[in-house]
């Protein structure tokens, strides 16, 4: 009978993973949109761990079907952390706490790209695809969205008509195989994902041509449900900032081609708010 | 040229081509079930396929998602999706009847129509334009080698909110079909590779028992009737009824060449036996006068001792001339009494002395038990003749038989010895005057016999193989 108890305590005891030292902080709820490549479910599981080991409490990531639903559960708090898109991220700045920024080629900066298919050898930018049909990724995405907004509104076009038909793919990469399979005639795309996508998957981009390149705006950031306490938003930031720092952490990174993590400002995210005021979004 | 084929090849070629015949219709049936059923289960993967997608679609079409839609039909194509020569594309049209989205928009390009983008496809646009029910449809003539399964897509209260345009070429069911269509040859082949021969063989055991009744029957007129032995098929079909019927005309035939050798012989008995007739009568007559003459001379002259030994020697030849005429002329005229069991038992007294001369054995079989209403005389002539002639062939130690039976108005006396058979060429002239089987009779005994059993209106049979001779005898009497 106390042979059996030990047992089945021994057994309880094992089952726990031996990181998780402080049992009595509850598991964190990480959100991801498609600013990265986020249905790459051997990668997020590494990063779970990683991030476990590194926190040392459980780690979960939530997936929704668009950015809207991911940043709608950081403000109400369903959400710890999440990886948004800076538009998101300005738009429910209040909702928010930024925590950390990635490195992309040695700038937390990114552009967002104008792409057409291989076979259209004329178009030149993106005001030579009036009248065609065009992917967007996300309304709340910048560069699958804002930014060619603002573009065009600069250029005095209501986008409204300027384009035959518009749908949205909800996701960066299915933009790129919209274009690549000549669905969509042109489309936005966040040109980290397109980079990422060119050394992962060559044969979709080679489908398709980098028209434009717009200008730099703030990498989507790692932000933080507003009322996180101070510890749990540092020790996330600075698991984030020092993964670049051992082999575990640069695998990583390396995956997701990025350089790092840096702690970044609101002020990169300047352009953007810019952007939301030009194209009338609140 | 096949009306004159012989039922030896005409039978198994006949059974040959029902064979075939029956193999190809099998053949055609299989092979159009098959092709229906390919057909067939083409449509109903594709209609299901179609129904699976278009719950998908409609909440797609309802919220102009575009990507959903054409994530939806993708799906279930492979990567090949984007070849324009893929058998498989799925067109999914709005509401106006403009494609939404479809798996080759390169080609097939959103908002455009089906006629703009091909008039090829203006046939189909029209049918589906027109197609007013909710359930799926197969249009087959719209374009060459390709099937299209339409699908309406209804909103909840039937109203259409697109259509799905499923087109398949008919290579897909086409390839299945050749398959099948190889199956369904090697198994008919195998099944004519047995039958074939079996069928050539039961034709050639069918048609055997005719050919051999005809060969039978093509060898009447080259050969006697008498040497045609034919092992006829026996049954009672129509070929065994023509056998019984042609065993029967041989034996008729038969029967009646032998009554046409027996009548020819006859004849010449008794053209022989008038010849003889005349001849002894014309010698009686000169002869009787000759004898009377010497006669008179012995008894009134008074010839001296040559005289009297040459008229003794004319007389003993003249004597020998009447005796060997008198055999030839058989008489009847001879007064007798009816013929007695003592008769019989007479004649077997005077032929066992020659009989144990020779050390044979005589089985004497005498079933007559009172006197008949016959000549005593000429039967026993007849039957002492026959015994004689037996005893003389037998060898010695040999067996001759006797019996003498008494039936149906007819007594038969017959003569059976064990000795040499007579030949078919002595059988030809056995009857005849001064013909002899043995080389020291004077060739009178049978030819007598012959004349006997003729005037008492019987008849007489040989019949001889290797060791066994029998003559037969039947008088009639009474009657």
């Amino acid at each position: 009978m106390l042979l059996r108890t030990l047992f089945y305590f021994l057994l309880a005891v094992s089952t726990i993973p031996s990181t998780l030292a402080n049992e009595t902080l509850p598991t964190l709820r990480i959100g991801t949109t498609p600013v990265f490549l986020d249905d790459h479910r051997a990668f997020l599981e590494a990063w779970r761990g990683y991030l476990e080991q590194r926190l040392k409490r459980s780690v979960i990531f939530v997936q929704r079907g668009s950015y809207r639903e991911i940043a709608d559960m950081v403000v109400n708090g369903k959400l710890d952390f999440a990886w948004v898109c800076g538009y998101p991220y300005v738009r429910y700045r209040t909702g928010m706490r930024l925590v950390a920024v990635p490195v992309f080629k040695g700038k937390p900066l990114y552009q967002s790209y104008v792409i057409v298919p291989r076979t259209d050898t004329t178009t030149k930018s993106l005001l030579d695809l009036k009248g065609k049909i065009y992917a967007f990724s996300d309304p709340l995405s910048n560069s699958g969205w804002l930014a060619p907004q603002a573009e065009l509104r600069q250029a005095g076009i209501d986008s409204g008509v300027f384009f035959r038909k518009t749908f949205f793919t909800w996701a960066h990469r299915k933009v790129v195989e919209a274009v690549a399979d000549g669905l969509a005639q042109g489309g936005s795309v966040d040109g980290y994902v397109w980079e990422t996508l060119n050394v992962l998957r060559p044969d979709l981009t080679a489908r398709t041509r980098v028209v434009q390149k717009s200008a730099e705006y703030g990498f989507p950031p790692i932000v933080a449900r507003h009322n996180i306490s101070p510890q749990a938003l540092d020790a996330m930031r600075t698991v984030l900032i020092r993964m670049n720092r051992d082999a575990a952490g640069q695998d990583l990174l390396k995956r997701l081609n990025l350089d790092g993590f840096e702690a970044g400002s609101d002020a990169l995210y300047e352009d953007i708010a810019r952007n939301m005021r030009l194209v009338g979004a609140s | 040229m096949f009306r004159n084929l012989s039922y030896l090849y005409k039978t198994p070629l006949s059974v040959s081509v029902v064979i075939l015949l029956t193999a190809m219709v099998v053949a055609g049936t299989l092979i159009a079930q098959t092709y229906r059923d390919a057909k067939q289960d083409l449509a109903h993967s594709a209609l299901s396929l179609g129904k699976v997608l278009s719950r998908t679609l409609r909440p797609a079409l309802l919220h102009d998602q575009v990507w959903q839609a054409y994530e939806t039909i993708t799906t279930p194509l492979d990567t090949a999706i984007r070849d324009a020569s893929s058998q498989q594309m799925f067109i999914l049209l709005d509401a106006n009847h403009q494609i939404y989205v479809s798996t080759q928009p390169a080609r097939f390009p959103m908002l455009a129509t089906l006629s703009g983008v091909d008039s090829i496809y203006a046939n189909l646009e029209r049918q589906i334009r027109q197609y007013r029910a909710p359930e799926p449809f197969t249009v087959e003539d719209a374009l060459p080698g390709k099937l299209f399964f339409v699908v309406p897509i209804l909103a909840e209260d039937g109203v259409t909110l697109g259509t799905l345009v499923m087109q398949y070429s008919t290579s897909l069911f086409l390839a299945r079909f050749y398959k099948s269509l190889v199956r369904v040859a090697v198994s008919i082949l195998a099944v004519l590779v047995v039958l074939l021969p079996l069928g050539w063989y039961g034709g050639r055991r069918l048609a055997a028992p005719l050919i051999h009744l005809a060969d039978c029957m093509g060898r009447i007129g080259r050969e006697l009737p008498a040497s045609i032995q034919c092992d006829l098929h026996e049954s009672r079909d129509e070929i065994g009824i023509l056998s019984s019927r042609f065993k029967r005309m041989l034996e008729e035939l038969r029967e009646k060449h032998a009554l046409e050798k027996q009548m020819v012989a006859s004849d010449r008995l008794a053209a022989i036996g008038r010849l003889a007739a005349g001849i002894a009568h014309e010698i009686n007559n000169p002869l009787g006068g000759m004898l009377n003459a010497i006669n008179t001379h012995k008894r009134h002259g008074t010839p001296d001792a040559l005289a009297a030994k040459t008229l003794s020697l004319l007389e003993r030849g003249l004597s020998q001339i009447e005796e060997t005429v008198a055999a030839l002329l058989v008489e009847a005229k001879l007064e007798s009494h009816a013929l007695t069991p003592q008769d019989i038992e007479d004649t077997r007294t005077l032929i066992l002395a020659d009989a144990q001369k020779k050390n044979a054995h005589l089985d004497w079989q005498n079933s007559l038990a009172e006197a008949l209403p016959l000549p005593s005389t000429q039967v026993r002539q007849i039957l002492l003749n026959l015994l004689l002639n037996a005893v003389h062939a037998v060898r010695t130690r040999g067996n001759v038989v006797c019996r003498i039976q008494v039936s149906d108005g007819q007594l038969t006396l017959t003569v059976q010895n064990d000795g040499a058979c007579i030949s078919p060429e002595q059988m030809e002239h056995l009857f005849e005057p001064f013909f002899s089987v043995e080389s020291n009779g004077h060739g009178l005994g049978l030819w007598v016999t012959y004349q006997l059993v003729e005037q008492l209106g019987g008849q007489i049979h040989v019949a001889s193989e290797t060791d066994n001779t029998v003559f037969r005898v039947t008088l009639p009497y009474g009657a």
